[in-house]
């Protein structure tokens, strides 16, 4: 571990592959005197003593506004509960999921189901966040999205391209854990990012950040010590992107037109396609977002829109990271912040019910085929091996690597568990 | 600062011997502010001046403080000029102004200067555009639920004719009509007409408490009960909100209107399809009848919400106020003056609060207190963490808008220019906010108004907007309709041309240790048009351009 009086020098030994520049290094290390004593948990990555977990990444699929368990992983034939959805068989033997997932259907030997997932948070911005950071939202503290915390756990420091890559949506932030792990955010993925391509060439947008850092100096000894530190991070980090030949991994045009077509022309499979490029490119997590899953109202009709881009995008996200050698090593996360109610309104649509929700599991060591937990009749109740939100993020953890309990000293001046309670699910290992 | 540092468990003990002195029966209930009883009943009694309300917070700023600390010096007239001009109007001073405030010699100037802002249209602007971002930053509202510009511009004329924040705050709760004819009732509209997320809204901006915790299990950290959030929610119960049919191309704008019957409900914690009935009750314990009609429910929550014995009004404005202009809060987030946070100088909180209350919450009047304080006008300072913060301005971000207006005013291009391109995240907000280049920026730099700075990142998209982005690349260049070329077209030297840089872009003149390294740039690189650029472009991307200070 570092002391906070070590200056923070960036060691710019690219494991990954790019040669470092030594017009960044003048840069980098021009202004180390500055850097002294300033605020150093974000300089920790870069000196943190433990080899960082390289090799693992994760891609999180992430349904906003809670879709239906009925429709998805846990219908209910017969019951009065269920509507008129039908249930299909799938390449697991004996497990069924609700009809319209057909390209799933025939994945699902790849997928662990986890039927029992409950939770109190009924409100979308709450469950939301309680579904990203393992915690509910409570008054001064602000917790880290988990992406941050994957960034910062198993991203390597001198990598070149943002550890979070969050697309068709903002995610949540890093909070105390810095700029350095926020989410970039590809608002659409079948364009480049904006302003991703130099106007000049390198070696002057390197020159300028020389004066740029020098200029600071001054500012940085007046009051304004963090704030110029995070400038500088921020730069430093945007600097070393827009020079990567890793941007590529953006640009969806490099693809051959029959993977695009099969990933499906949809926002949601363009996305999984690049989250694909992106792990591919060493990007620890990506969150890809699909929306309109809040079905209050004529349920059918919209899932009937909302299911085969997602059903599709996701089983050939599966099969294209497996025929690549990648899904042993990415944990693939299908979920929403809840799930609907068992009762089917005057609307035809279902409510929020974090009672009862559904999560879908693949990859990195997860046993596919396995169902774990299982509700009543109607759907209504958990009744077999209740999983909680915090249970659920221990299991992330397990599969990526990183102990839970590790604390990070949070905005509040006490440290913060990456995950204060719970237990790994075990059956889906 | 060391002084402050050694002993800042003192002040801090003595807030929470403040706090545990004044706490009534209710530990979540700040204790009301004693106010003078107004001569003659009606009407509002006009309080005390503002140069005798900041020269009696700065009393008490140093009474809080241990004897002897040392405070920092007097910032000096370029520093106070670009720090109070982008507090009040959210813009630069342009340098030639900024010659003539160095220049005049009067002892009132900077008292004559906060007038003549106050005064300006930039100032309404300014303040509309918080205060709109505010109320609706959260909501994913569509723009039929949110007539954008209809209610910016209602905002705008608030603050232009400095209507009192009592009656600002009763008209958006009280606010009924179409949404594209009556502007307040948007902020209702644009949270769906939806009493939970209404209660939640007015609670936590014009109250500072997180009373929407309560709203599915008795709080933990504070003592509010669960019944509490759904009695507040209640006063809204009867407000319903109407989808109006497409006429005319109006879009189908949503109202709110009375409903004639029916109560809100508290859904049942055992069975939530079961709903119970809640009577309108006030966190203070005031309530309406369960029949009383939604106009006489909505006006008595305004009665209760503004009155000045409600404890948290006044306290959460001041705290706002004084957050935007001073960098830190008495509590450290505005959101949340909950029973769980002891206030930093409670005491200069509740002086500002109730003379404040007693200018008729005029808020001109906080905006001139305030600015006039010394401790508004003091050197920089770093933020104090944990400690008791020094009484001066700590540096802040600029808002998103601010960001545009700087730039706009630094590099001088204009906002319609079509040939540049304006690639913007057509993300949350639904509401297309701008346009074009605003647009664009406004895009990359929002952020919650109600998070404190440091909880604001930036962003890599920023960033990157900065760097590389065609509006600042063009506007930078030594050649065209810029600013850069118009110096060398003066046939300015190297020297001058760097001093109108600064001028322009960070409002002051640069120091002799920048010359010196803005001129061995210049040398080194030896074109000067190439460095003179990069210079500019140094500027506009320092952390300095984009922070008050």
């Amino acid at each position: 571990m570092s002391t906070p009086s070590q200056p923070c020098v960036k060691v710019r030994v690219d494991s990954r592959g790019t040669v470092s520049r030594r017009g960044f290094l003048r840069w980098a290390t021009g202004g180390t005197a500055v850097l002294a004593g300033l605020r150093w948990s974000d300089c920790l990555g870069a000196f943190a003593g433990e080899l960082k977990k390289q090799d693992r990444a994760c891609i999180l699929l992430w349904m906003a506004g809670g879709p239906s368990q009925f429709e998805t992983f846990d219908p209910k034939p017969g019951a009065p509960t269920q509507g008129p959805t039908r249930a299909i068989a799938t390449n697991a033997p004996g497990v069924q999921i609700a009809e319209h997932w057909t390209n799933l259907a025939r994945a699902l030997k790849d997928v662990a189901v986890i039927r029992s997932m409950t939770s109190k948070e009924g409100n979308h911005g709450r469950a939301t966040y309680l579904l990203h950071t393992s915690y509910p939202p409570s008054g001064g503290i602000v917790h880290p999205g988990f992406g941050s915390t994957v960034a910062r756990e198993i991203g390597p420091a001198d990598f070149d391209l943002p550890s979070f890559v969050s697309i068709s949506g903002p995610s949540v932030g890093p909070s105390f854990l810095g700029v350095r792990h926020a989410p970039f955010v590809v608002t659409d993925p079948t364009k480049p990012p904006d302003n991703l391509s130099l106007p000049v060439p390198a070696s002057r947008l390197e020159r300028r950040l020389g004066l740029l850092e020098e200029l600071e100096a001054p500012l940085a000894r007046s009051g304004a010590a963090s704030l110029v530190h995070d400038h500088r991070t921020l730069y430093q980090q945007t600097a070393q992107m827009a020079l990567s030949p890793r941007t590529r991994a953006f640009d969806l045009d490099r693809e051959p037109e029959k993977v695009r077509e099969t990933y499906g022309r949809s926002a949601f499979g363009q996305g999984c396609l690049m989250a694909r490029r992106l792990v591919e490119a060493g990007v620890s997590f990506v969150e890809v977002q699909s929306t309109g899953w809040d079905t209050h109202g004529n349920e059918l009709p919209s899932l009937k829109k909302l299911i085969p881009p997602v059903d599709r995008g996701t089983a050939v996200l599966l099969a294209d990271l497996k025929e690549r050698g990648l899904l042993h090593k990415t944990l693939v996360i299908w979920m929403g912040e809840f799930g609907r109610t068992p009762r089917i309104n005057l609307t035809a649509g279902r409510d929020h019910y974090p009672h009862v929700f559904n999560v879908a599991l693949a990859g990195l060591g997860v046993r596919g085929g396995r169902v774990v937990g299982a509700t009543d009749k109607l759907g209504a109740e958990v009744v077999e091996r209740p999983v909680t939100v915090p249970d659920l993020f221990c299991t992330f953890c397990r599969a990526l690597g990183i102990d839970p309990r590790k604390e990070n000293q949070s905005n509040v001046g006490r440290p913060l568990k990456i995950v204060e309670t719970g237990a790994a699910v075990r059956e889906v290992f | 600062m060391d002084a402050v540092r050694r002993t800042c468990l003192v002040p801090v003990s003595v807030g929470i011997v403040a706090t545990l002195l004044l706490a009534p029966a209710r530990a979540a209930q700040p204790a009301p502010l004693t106010l003078p009883s107004p001569p003659g009943g009606e009407g509002r009694v006009r309080g005390p001046g503002e140069r005798d309300t900041a020269a009696t917070i700065d009393a008490a700023l140093r009474k809080a403080l241990p004897p002897g600390t040392s405070l920092p010096a007097v910032a000096d007239d370029a520093t106070f000029l670009r720090r109070v001009t982008l507090d009040l109007t959210g813009r630069l001073p342009d340098p030639e102004n900024a010659r003539r405030f160095a220049a005049e010699s009067l002892s009132d100037k900077r008292t004559r200067r906060v007038e003549e802002l106050l005064k300006s249209d930039a100032y309404a602007v300014n303040w509309a555009r918080y205060w709109r971002d505010v109320v609706t930053y959260h909501t994913p509202a569509s723009a039929n639920y949110l007539r954008w510009q209809l209610f910016d511009a209602w905002w705008t004329d608030q603050l232009r004719r400095n209507r009192p924040w009592d009656q600002v705050v009763t008209a958006l709760v009280t606010a009924t009509g179409v949404n594209d004819e009556t502007a307040p009732v948007n902020y209702l509209t644009a949270l769906y007409g939806n009493p939970v997320e209404i209660a939640a809204t007015t609670s936590r901006v014009f109250l500072g408490v997180q009373i929407q915790c309560a709203q599915c299990h008795d709080a933990k950290t504070e003592p509010w009960a669960r019944e509490q959030f759904h009695e507040f929610a209640a006063f809204f119960g009867r407000a319903r909100l109407i989808q109006h049919k497409d006429v005319d191309g109006r879009g189908t704008p949503y109202a709110i209107e009375p409903r004639a019957a029916g109560q809100y409900g508290m859904p049942d914690k055992k069975h939530p399809d079961r709903l119970i009935a809640m009577q309108p009750r006030f966190l203070t314990g005031e309530s309406v009848a369960p029949d009383a009609p939604d106009p006489e429910r909505r006006r008595a929550l305004a009665r209760f919400l503004t009155a000045p014995k409600n404890p948290w009004f006044a306290r959460a404005y001041v705290n706002r106020i004084w957050t935007c202009l001073m960098g830190w809060g008495f509590y450290p987030s505005v959101n949340d003056l909950g029973s769980s946070v002891t206030p930093r100088y409670p005491e200069v909180l509740d002086a500002l609060a109730k003379d404040w209350i007693a200018s008729g919450y005029d808020v001109k009047w906080l905006f001139r207190t305030v600015t006039l304080t010394q401790a508004y006008q003091r050197q920089l300072q770093p933020p104090a963490d944990d400690r008791l913060p020094a009484p001066a301005v700590c540096a802040s971000r600029l808002r998103p808008e601010q960001v545009f207006e700087v730039l706009q005013k630094a590099l001088g291009f204009d906002e319609n220019d079509k040939t540049i391109p304006a690639p913007a995240a057509s993300s949350a907000p639904a509401v297309q906010r701008h346009t074009g280049l605003r647009n664009m920026v406004y895009q990359a730099f929002k952020a919650d108004p109600s998070l404190p700075t440091q909880e604001v990142p930036g962003t890599i998209p920023q960033a990157l907007l900065m760097m590389n982005s065609a509006l600042v690349h063009a506007s930078t260049a030594a050649k065209g309709k810029t600013v850069l070329a118009d110096l060398f077209r003066q046939g300015r030297t190297d020297d001058q041309i760097i001093a109108a840089l600064y001028e322009r872009v960070l409002a002051r003149k640069p120091t002799d240790v920048e010359r010196v390294i803005c001129l061995r740039y210049v040398a080194r690189v030896g074109d000067r048009h190439e460095a003179l650029e990069d210079v500019l472009w140094s500027l506009v991307n320092s952390t300095e351009f984009l922070i008050k200070k």
